[in-house]
């Protein structure tokens, strides 16, 4: 969906980095000058503390009430 | 060790047990004189849980691993950078299958089955460490 409207996406496993921990997924994004869209709202959080200097974080929080949780019809 | 029979225990007395007296001395519990159980604090025997299930996750699962985390406890994926919760939220949101979440995620449709199997048995864990991480946020001042 991000593709078709022009961005360019990177994922893990693209990038070599499938099972690598926070901070270098983080360190990727930085070097790559690629915004992280990520889950892991509080760990990202911690990082963005220590490190300032990145192209941000879209983080996604889990929802533990379902009726709260978007269609896709609501993301497109 | 103090010991103390069943038979004692059932009376209606009160026996005198304190905090700092199971601190000092454990107290057995003999039926029969067969010791049939252990009085002892009771952050103790959370503590021996905590250790009793990280030990039976780990006998148990063979796609699922603990991390050491600064709260959380839940397994993560082997081999993977993702929790249990992120894998199920993300099935829930896009109403997918675990057959589909395998091949969307590339990930072994056995590891995706484990991770349901697991989500079922541990639900209260797993969002309680989701409310437990946007309380965190909100703290920090982050909309939740």
């Amino acid at each position: 969906m991000l593709v078709d409207v022009g961005y360019k996406v990177q994922i893990p496993a693209r990038a070599g980095l499938t099972g690598y921990d926070d901070l270098a997924h983080f360190r990727y994004a930085q070097e790559h000058g690629f915004t992280i869209v990520t889950k892991d709202a509080d760990d990202f959080e911690c990082l963005h503390q220590k490190h300032p200097h990145h192209n941000g974080v879209l983080a996604v929080c889990e929802e533990t009430d379902r009726s709260k949780n978007m269609q896709p019809v609501q993301l497109a | 060790m103090k010991t103390l029979t069943l038979k004692e225990a059932q009376t209606s007395y009160t026996l005198t047990i304190d905090r700092n007296a199971l601190t000092q001395h454990l107290m057995l519990i003999r039926q029969d004189g067969q010791p049939i159980g252990v009085l002892v604090p009771y952050d103790e025997y959370q503590t021996f849980r905590a250790w009793q299930q990280e030990r039976k996750s780990e006998r148990t699962y063979q796609y699922l691993v603990a991390r050491p985390h600064p709260w959380r406890r839940q397994l993560y994926l082997k081999g993977r950078n993702m929790t249990v919760g992120q894998l199920i939220s993300t099935m829930q949101a896009n109403h997918l299958t675990p057959e589909e979440a395998a091949d969307d995620l590339e990930l072994p449709r056995e590891q995706v089955k484990e991770a349901v199997a697991y989500y079922e048995l541990h639900r209260d864990l797993l969002e309680a460490e989701a409310r437990e991480e946007a309380a965190r946020l909100a703290a920090k001042g982050y909309a939740v």
